[in-house]
């Protein structure tokens, strides 16, 4: 007996791997709008190529669970961020960053940008005085850009109980937090998630009582845990029902 | 701008690629895809900053290549192979803990030792691996030791991109998967001897 042969790591990869008979992605693709039976036998016995089917199917559907909502809204809206340079007068316009990343020009600019570097770490060296001390409160870890989130419901008066709380998405955000709170601060109920709405639950909602006035606030945070901007405090109320004597 | 298919907008590129009409036409192209690459992206690393930087990267890639997209399949499948490749290359260059599984089990180290070394040869042992994995675990626990296995994603990734909703995720497919074959091994070693193909000593 001897332990020279593959590990059994190495047995399960080799098994599972790619292997000759496995169809092209494009033939997958083609499976995807119409069954063709060879296929169908082959990811019977071929999970290498029914894994790469459904990761294919999942791409192309494009579906976005809600919990992944706010993150890939975020992503998006960096993404239009670089592609709506472009629509800049151009004199000022700059290229978009997928021609910015061919260009010749590159080398040329970071070149420079190092010369600058170094020219300036030379001035700060010959003033000889230490370097300014930032303030404190800029290391936390708390609001660093004065951004809101704005609720969009519920606010002021109100004939039913709200079913939820509502806001509009942060871009950098990847989860909130919802609070709600009587007049005095005391807090009824929290709750995080990562999409932009929150359902109150029903024991929630039974304290919701007309002409109780409640207050709620959403905090966002980025995907470093880090707070990225604040509601404030949105109150509302359930409207008193007046019944005809 | 009017809202052109994907094959269209590259037509019409390609046919005047250095006009000033060419830059929009390529954003409108790729912005058709944004969400999906952003989903696929977030899928695989879980945060917003990473997944970015991996969207941008991925249509940069898809830009620079643009040459080679030559319409055998639609411009989406075209460009699933760059994002998968490059969420998968990234994945594989982050420095990573190797996930710690329980002891391999008897059987399956028994199997190493006396069925592949030096029973089978290799190519045999691979197709007997493959037709235990076939005949004993679910499809599930088969792609997720694929994705874990071959294309080497750490578990968090294979939870996240096949939507797992079990409460440890991929984790528990893959102690399943483990434990399922090697009990189909054992069962293997076990069936009388004309039946496991005449190439065993025993």
């Amino acid at each position: 007996m001897t332990n020279d042969g593959p590990s059994p790591d190495e047995l399960i990869r080799a098994a599972l791997q790619r292997t000759a008979a496995c169809p092209p992605v494009e033939s997958l693709e083609l499976y995807l709008h119409k069954a063709d039976p060879r296929i169908a036998a082959h990811l019977q016995s071929c999970a290498y190529c029914a894994t790469e089917l459904q990761l294919l199917e999942s791409f192309h559907s494009a579906e976005i669970s809600a919990e992944d909502a706010a993150a890939v809204n975020a992503i998006t809206q960096r993404l239009k961020r670089s592609a709506s340079q472009e629509r800049r007068p151009p004199q000022e316009q700059p290229k978009s960053w997928w021609r910015f990343g061919g260009s010749w020009l590159r080398p040329a600019m970071l070149a420079s940008a190092a010369i600058l570097v170094v020219a300036a770490i030379g001035l700060q060296l010959r003033r000889g005085g230490p370097p300014e001390l930032r303030h404190i409160a800029s290391q936390t870890n708390d609001v660093f850009r004065a951004q809101t989130v704005t609720i969009l419901s519920p606010h002021g008066d109100l004939q039913t109980p709200p079913e939820d709380v509502r806001w509009e998405p942060e871009p950098s955000a990847v989860t909130y937090q919802v609070r709600l709170l009587e007049v005095d601060g005391h807090e009824l109920w929290t709750a995080k998630g990562a999409n932009t709405n929150m359902p109150f639950p029903p024991a929630i909602r039974a304290l919701m009582v007309p002409a109780k006035t409640l207050s709620l606030s959403v905090e966002a945070f980025n995907a470093q845990g880090q707070k990225v901007a604040t509601s404030g405090i949105v109150s509302f109320r359930i409207l008193q029902k007046i019944y005809p004597r | 701008m009017e809202d052109f298919t994907d094959e269209d907008l590259l037509l019409r590129y390609r046919s005047s690629p250095n006009s000033d009409a060419a830059e929009p036409l390529l954003n409108q192209l790729f912005q058709h895809h944004h969400s999906r690459v952003a989903a696929w992206c977030y899928r695989i690393t879980g945060d917003v900053d990473s997944a970015s930087d991996l969207a941008q990267e991925i249509f940069l890639k898809a830009f620079q290549r643009l040459d080679s997209f030559r319409g055998e399949s639609r411009f989406t499948t075209w460009l699933y192979t760059i994002a998968r490749n490059h969420c998968m290359d990234w994945l594989r260059s982050r420095p990573s803990t190797p996930q710690q599984f329980e002891e391999m089990p008897d059987q399956l180290a028994d199997f190493r030792s006396e069925a592949i070394s030096s029973v089978l040869e290799r190519r045999e042992s691979e197709q007997l691996v493959r037709k235990l994995m076939r005949e004993s675990l679910d499809d599930t626990e088969a792609k997720v030791m694929t994705l874990h296995y071959v294309h080497e994603l750490p578990l968090d990734s294979v939870t996240r991109i096949l939507r797992l909703t079990n409460p440890s995720g991929a984790k528990a497919h893959v102690v399943n998967a483990r434990r399922k074959l090697a009990k189909a091994v054992a069962l293997w070693k076990n069936r009388p001897a004309p039946a496991r193909g005449g190439t065993d000593d025993e």
